[in-house]
């Protein structure tokens, strides 16, 4: 017995509760467009970690995919085509009103997802004003962030265009929606390609933030965004380039999922869903694209202003 | 905690219903001598009979006593010999001159007081171990090194007296008013050898306080340390259950609660930031100190304010003798110590200690480049420690003492930002660079007044200040039109006024009480400014006051109710904020010899309090990051509480052989947890410094924590080696984070071995060390996944449904040291010469987990690579 007791002492008290973990979690991925149709719903799976992303294995095609949406319930039905696509019933074009109330509900297996909210009133963009500097600056570069034994940072000097701009958006609310609960995600999106971590700091492309404590214009919410765009030389000129300006109104659950999204090599995004991991979000969406010529002045892309996938 | 009150009953009971055996006693004695009947009486009825030898010499006795009563059997022996025998405690008597025949003025009982000191230096010496062989009872000096055993009988007794790291003495002593004076002699080592040691200081470490953690400084001071000079974080990893959070730096982890739950004090004075060089040595200099005590797990009363353990470190009065010299120097600092007397009754110690290598490389760098544009850049850092302690005696028994700790960080450093492994390359005017200014300190000062009221009534009152500053500034410039400008100030005071009474009741009981009265005032502050570009610049500018008060109470006994048992139950209450809070919170240790000289038990359980947390922001990297802040507990965050039992033996197996065991459990409510684990720092500026923006990244939860260590110890002349083991765990959970079940800690270690050889040459010294340990907790995706956003395209994530659920590989690293001791210019001289990671082994200390194109890529970090360091000391 004494033995026994001390073996238990020596090795129990060590024993790793690492508690296995169900590879194939349920991943969900929707959004209610305010003012629009209602959208497709992706379902899918995790898969193994240990091996390239397989879309093919991920796809859920044998889900039950209900919406409960004004006063009705709709079943989503998957695509033949695109799998772990789930497209709405014969119910006609649904339109998502703002102010409605939703619940959604995949079923999969034993496993059940669920999410609810309000659609968010429509949001518009209204003025853009764009601001670019007479010449670009310099500025330290670095092409990635990575662990390292070495003291080298990697880091070297380049030059940059430092752009601003200024976007403003209604600023109206629906019964049903609390605007103490409204959160705005606003982005510049430029579609020349450039990255610094050290950079990137300074620049404002893409905030989240409570709608209710920014500033108000004459009736219209205001930000101000900062993007970069990067040159060789100190006397290169700003190339023309397109860069897209959305904004997205939505509850604190879009809000915290956009927020934590942006760093997968350390975490995941932060889910509304029980029962699964993803999104399934009412938001309202507005973007713009605008030229930005390389004497600074800016006009609107002749683009339709559509959720940008 | 249903377990801890049965078991606490269980002790009781144990306590209350010890019985009391009734022997059978038949003495007959005609005209015999009285030292052989006193014997018999003694063997027949298994009680202690004390005598002097001086007193019995040519007493003859009459005596034929039939019965059970062993008064009456004494009485018997004892008739017509002018002596009585006096009951000192349960079965102990001692033979006396009855009172008729003894000087009408001398008292009935006495106390046998007096001071155990330094015999080279008068320093007393708290913590040495009095005992009286022959009655089997003793008791352990005081922080003045004060003794008493009270309510002897007034003859003379073999005394025995034993100090770690000393060897050990013993008297015969007489008691009533003389207060004696023991010195000890420093054990008769080569210049601190932790090699060749006395049987009898085994015997004192074998007899040690149940949870009190025991090591003669000596031997403290020769453990290997990491940076080559004595450290005493870094020593204390040489005993189970203690260990440094990284691998050479980073705070200490005792039994996996994380560091903030341990309470450093020195000279009765709490540091809230015990730490230099980036944590990774501490501001604990072991050749400082005259007594460290580290409680682990459950401790007495007198302590409270944390909820692990407790690290008590005593300043060096300075020698009373004659003046003694240190110098050191280390890879990375040099050092001295002073100690004189200052007058008759007065000594000082001094001591300094300094990091060097802003003096190799330089602080300010002026550079030019060849268009004649100038600029100055720093890297300059340095830290500095300052102590002195003053003692005067104003006559036996009433001691004053004021002790001064200054130290800090002082980091500068003004670089360009693309640095690279040419060093010479950073000296270069460029506009686009980084400032870093990082200053820490903790400054307090204490002030002791120790009075022996009577024979009996020790007082010590004790008042001190103590404050934690720092400051993190940052100005970084990656642009030339954008520039972020940061100053962070953390500012912590703690004043406070200690009355500490010993009542030195009877041999059976020694009582504590004391009160203790404390104001603490916390201060933040942040300024930042972004200038993001030449017309967007973002301010924010942050204060954060609080302040509360404490006053706690505690009463303890060290009661021996057997010569074979050792009981010290306590309790201490107190009361914060006001009134917000109050606790009152018990605690029970005990120590049964089941043969004093083979093997002893040991268990305590307790209830500790914290009202204070340690938090960090976790969002901004350009500050909070040395200067992690203590929140008081308020109405929104509840204080943390824990519950500890414990439980052990200690075994000298034979001389210089000795084995321990012990087991623990630690229950917190009340900890608090991050709310997002996967969070790091990664913005300029977080939510803010307002306390609330700050809680609302942590989550109370609970933390558990239970093991067991094992350590084994074999001491030869030439030769020594130990051996620690401890396995457990560390777990936590919150309701809060949907967790149903225990995680582990972020410190969790299941396993972790020690071995370290040592092995003697003549005036060489060689050690070998071993460290084997689970790797840290850490997260590992289980799984990948995309979604989508209407913003972004796809993403592609590791799905990481458990927090550590997985762990780093294990640790392994030998390290190898030699030392050699010898004299030169008139002055003793002790040189070591260390090789880190002997076998170069690059251990993995952190590990990410990043989504590439064929699944995931593990990039990991390593440790330190092989590393030869050195240390040299001199003594006058």
């Amino acid at each position: 017995m004494v033995c026994l007791m001390a073996a238990l002492m020596l090795f129990g008290t060590a024993c790793d509760t690492v508690a296995p973990v169900d590879e194939s979690r349920l991943v969900v991925e929707g959004y209610l467009t305010s003012g629009g149709p209602l959208s497709t719903v992706q379902v899918r799976r995790t898969v193994s970690p240990n091996g390239p992303y397989d879309p093919a294995r991920a796809a859920v095609d044998d889900a039950t995919v209900e919406l409960f949406i004004g006063g009705s319930t709709i079943s989503f039905a998957p695509d033949s085509k695109e799998k772990g696509t789930y497209r709405p019933g014969s119910t006609g074009e649904t339109m998502v009103a703002a102010g409605q109330s939703f619940s959604f509900r995949a079923a999969w297996r034993g496993t059940v997802a669920e999410a609810s909210g309000i659609v968010p009133p429509t949001v518009k963009l209204g003025e853009v004003d764009v601001t670019v500097p007479d010449e670009p600056i310099s500025a330290v570069l670095l092409d990635s962030l990575v662990l390292s034994d070495s003291i080298a940072t990697g880091l070297y000097t380049g030059y940059i265009y430092p752009i601003e701009v200024a976007i403003s958006w209604n600023d109206t609310t629906v019964q049903g929606w609390s605007p103490e609960s409204s959160w705005i995600r606003a982005q510049i999106r430029p579609f020349s390609a450039f990255s610094s971590p050290v950079i990137d700091l300074f620049l404002r492309s893409d905030e989240i933030f409570r709608e209710a404590e920014q500033m108000t214009i004459d009736g219209k919410r205001r930000w101000t965004g900062l993007y970069a765009v990067g040159v060789r030389n100190e006397d290169d000129p700003l190339p023309l380039h397109r860069v897209r300006i959305s904004i997205v109104r939505s509850s604190s659950d879009y809000a915290r999922f956009a927020a934590s999204k942006d760093a997968p090599e350390r975490r995941e995004p932060v889910t509304n869903l029980s029962g699964a991991v993803g999104i399934f979000a009412a938001i309202a969406v507005d973007s713009v694209d605008v030229y930005v010529e390389p004497d600074g002045s800016s006009s609107i892309a002749s683009h339709p202003r559509e959720v940008v996938r | 905690m249903g377990g801890v009150r049965k078991l606490f009953s269980l002790i009781v009971l144990l306590l209350v219903t010890a019985p009391a055996a009734a022997q059978a006693l038949r003495v007959d004695v005609d005209d015999g001598a009285l030292r052989e009947a006193l014997l018999t009486v003694r063997e027949q009825a298994g009680v202690d009979v004390v005598f002097s030898e001086r007193l019995v010499r040519g007493k003859r006795s009459t005596c034929s006593y039939d019965g059970s009563d062993v008064v009456g059997a004494l009485a018997c022996v004892l008739r017509d010999t002018g002596l009585e025998a006096q009951r000192v405690r349960r079965n102990q008597y001692v033979v006396v001159q009855s009172s008729a025949e003894a000087a009408s003025s001398e008292p009935d009982r006495v106390t046998l007081a007096g001071y155990v000191v330094d015999g080279h230096t008068d320093e007393v010496l708290p913590g040495a171990h009095v005992y009286l062989p022959d009655l089997r009872v003793g008791t352990v000096t005081n922080e003045a090194g004060f003794f008493a055993l009270p309510s002897l009988p007034p003859v003379d007794y073999r005394v025995r007296v034993s100090y770690l790291g000393y060897a050990p003495v013993e008297r015969r002593l007489t008691g009533g008013g003389v207060k004696h004076t023991i010195p000890l002699d420093p054990a008769t080592l080569t210049s601190g050898s932790i090699l060749v040691e006395s049987e009898a200081e085994d015997e004192t470490e074998f007899t040690s306080v149940p949870g009190l953690l025991a090591e003669s400084l000596s031997r403290l001071e020769a453990l290997p340390s990491f940076p080559g000079e004595s450290d005493l974080f870094q020593a204390l990893q040489w005993f189970p259950g203690i260990r440094k959070t990284g691998e050479v730096n980073g705070g200490m982890v005792i039994r996996g609660a994380p560091p903030d739950q341990n309470l450093y004090l020195l000279d009765g004075a709490p540091v809230y930031h015990p730490w230099h060089a980036f944590s990774l040595i501490s501001i604990f200099q072991t050749e400082t100190f005259k007594s460290i005590k580290l409680y682990r797990g459950s401790f007495p009363s007198e302590y409270g304010g944390r909820i692990s353990s407790v690290l008590d470190a005593q300043m060096k009065d300075g020698s009373r003798r004659g003046p003694r010299l240190l110098v050191g120097l280390s890879p990375i600092s040099a050092r001295f110590i002073v100690e004189a007397p200052a007058a008759e009754n007065s000594s000082f110690m001094v001591a300094g200690r300094r990091s060097y290598i802003d003096k190799l490389i330089g602080r300010e760098h002026p550079v030019e480049n060849s268009s004649g544009r100038r600029d100055t850049l720093r890297t300059g850092y340095y830290f500095y420690d300052a102590s002195a302690k003053f003692t005067h005696r104003f006559r036996r028994g009433d001691r004053l003492s004021v002790s001064y700790y200054h130290g800090g960080d002082d980091l500068d450093l003004r670089l360009p930002f693309d640095l690279s492994l040419d060093f010479s390359s950073w000296l270069r005017p460029t506009d686009l660079f980084f400032e870093v200014v990082h200053r820490w300190e903790n400054r307090l000062i204490s002030s002791r007044y120790q009075h022996l009221l009577s024979d009996r009534l020790f007082a010590t009152v004790t008042a001190y200040s103590s404050s934690y500053l720092a400051r993190e500034g940052a100005f970084l410039r990656p642009t030339t039109t954008s520039a972020m400008e940061s100053d962070y100030r953390v500012d912590l005071r703690e004043t406070g006024l200690k009355l500490d009474v010993e009542y030195f009741r009877s041999l059976d009981h020694q009582f504590q009480a004391g009160i203790h009265a404390v104001k603490r005032d916390f201060e933040s502050s942040l300024d930042a400014t972004i200038r993001r570009s030449a017309s967007s610049t973002d301010d924010l500018s942050q204060v954060s006051a609080a302040n509360e008060s404490e006053v706690s109470i505690y009463v303890q006994d060290w009661w021996q109710p057997g010569d074979r048992w050792t009981v010290r139950p306590g309790l201490r209450m107190s009361v914060f904020g006001g009134g917000l809070y109050t606790h009152a919170v018990p605690g029970l240790s005990f120590e049964y010899a089941v043969d004093p000289q083979f093997l002893r038990l040991k268990m305590g359980v307790g209830r500790h309090v914290q009202y204070l947390h340690r938090l960090r922001d976790r969002y901004a990297f350009t500050y909070d990051l040395v200067t992690s802040r203590w929140i008081p507990a308020d109405e929104t965050v509840q204080p943390s509480t824990a519950y500890q039992v414990s439980g052990g033996f200690a075994s000298r197996l034979s001389d210089g052989v000795l084995v321990e065991a012990d087991a623990y459990f630690r229950d917190v409510d009340g900890a608090l947890l991050p709310e997002d684990e996967f969070r790091t720092k990664n913005d300029l500026v977080g939510p803010g410094i307002d306390v609330g923006e700050l809680l609302g990244q942590y989550v109370p939860g609970e933390a558990r924590a239970y093991g067991i260590e094992l350590s084994a110890r074999v001491v030869r002349p030439d030769w020594s080696l130990r051996l620690i083991y401890a396995g457990g765990r560390s777990l936590t959970r919150s309701a809060l984070l949907g967790e149903d079940s225990y995680r582990s800690a972020r410190y969790d270690v299941p396993r972790s071995l020690r071995v370290l050889g040592s092995r003697e040459l003549g005036n060489w010294r060689l050690m070998a060390s071993l460290d084997l340990r689970s790797g840290y907790p850490t997260s590992v995706p289980v799984a990948q996944y995309v979604v989508g956003d209407p913003l972004d395209e796809d993403q592609r994530y590791l799905h990481r449904p458990q927090v550590n659920n997985g762990r780093l590989p294990p640790y392994f690293r030998m390290d190898l040291s030699a030392e050699r001791d010898f004299r030169m210019l008139g002055a003793d001289w002790t040189a070591r010469v260390h090789l880190y990671n002997a076998m170069n082994r690059r251990n993995v200390i952190a590990r990410q987990y990043v989504p590439s194109a064929d699944g995931l890529e593990v990039q990991n970090r390593r440790g330190l690579p092989i590393l030869p360091l050195f240390d040299i000391e001199m003594r006058l």
